[in-house]
């Protein structure tokens, strides 16, 4: 393949233009296609395997897909009314194999709500936790083989923050396994209790392909679940 | 990611706001609760609220030992003078 230099009043073959912008169609400079060059959206790369930029130089990025190799935000729920539960469906923990949870919790609640987690809808006695917790000058420590929802945070009083920070090994044929850290009844200037959770779900087969948010009362408005996960 | 449609869904469990987003992912959030679907976390949380009241007693039991155990070291080095 050959490349043809352009002269000032010189005419060209069809062929070496062509040739010309095979160099740059090899990495779908242009997002048009078909035999008028029609517009296309959605459909051409900017560059390809085989044929790399060398660097870009962006001031912002806008994507609506996903980035390569980096933590992506498939799902972020901000509650804009109350609402007992948010589900999250058509995951596949197999293919992301990790998620990473940040959720923020407004109790809507006067007592003590806590938000869980639940699995595929899993709610029997199948999860297991080792915590330790903190609350004022207080350390305390415990085990518990037979729960039927993993803690994510809780509120207290109406308004009332909690916030939580969650990985999650996602992937079949191992227990499904959660690092939990979160502060539970925030407000003003006040933290009731940290906890650090390491949780356990002893389901080995079934493919991750959804995940439960549940309350005892109501999340308030604002609430936010974030997921997200490398691809 | 784009919510792509926004649809209503009546279950056993209550009035729900489905929204599916561009990238496949749907998400469903319960608005109205029906009165099964609350009886069954007001009993999940009272089985928590359990489970905390006993921890909470065993964590305070802790809490006494320990402090009991640091009262006695600390009159045990005073007696013997390192303190």
């Amino acid at each position: 393949m050959s490349f043809t230099a352009f002269s000032y009043e010189t005419t060209i073959a069809a062929s070496e233009m062509n040739d010309n912008f095979i160099h740059v169609a090899q990495g779908n400079l242009f997002p048009r296609g078909g035999s008028v060059l029609e517009e296309t959206n959605g459909v051409y790369d900017l560059g390809s395997d085989s044929y790399r930029w060398l660097n870009t130089k962006f001031n912002n990025v806008h994507l609506s897909g996903d980035l390569d190799d980096c933590w992506n935000l498939i799902a972020d729920v901000i509650l804009s009314a109350t609402a007992s539960s948010v589900e999250i469906t058509e995951l596949n923990g197999d293919v992301d194999e990790i998620y990473w949870i940040i959720a923020k919790l407004i109790s809507n609640s006067t007592g003590t709500d806590y938000l869980y987690l639940n699995i595929n809808n899993d709610s029997s006695n199948n999860y297991g936790f080792q915590y330790l917790i903190a609350d004022g000058a207080s350390i305390g420590a415990a085990r518990n083989e037979t729960q039927s929802a993993i803690i994510l945070t809780g509120g207290g009083s109406y308004g009332s923050y909690g916030f939580n920070e969650t990985y999650v090994y996602a992937k079949s044929n191992n227990e499904r396994l959660f690092l939990i850290n979160m502060f539970r009844e925030g407000g003003e200037t006040y933290i009731e209790q940290l906890r650090n959770y390491g949780y356990i779900w002893n389901n080995t087969s079934d493919t991750l392909t959804s995940m439960q948010f549940t309350v005892g009362d109501y999340m308030a408005t604002n609430t936010n679940i974030q997921i997200w996960t490398k691809r | 990611m784009k919510i792509i449609k926004t649809e209503n869904e009546t279950t056993e469990h209550g009035e729900f706001k489905v929204q599916t987003q561009s990238n496949g992912i749907k998400v469903r959030i319960l608005k109205k609760p029906s009165a099964s679907y609350k009886a069954k976390m007001a009993k999940r949380a009272e089985a928590e609220k359990a489970r905390q009241v006993i921890e909470d007693e065993r964590l305070e039991r802790e809490r006494l030992i320990k402090e009991r155990m640091r009262d006695i070291a600390i009159k045990q080095l005073e007696n013997e003078g390192k303190i």
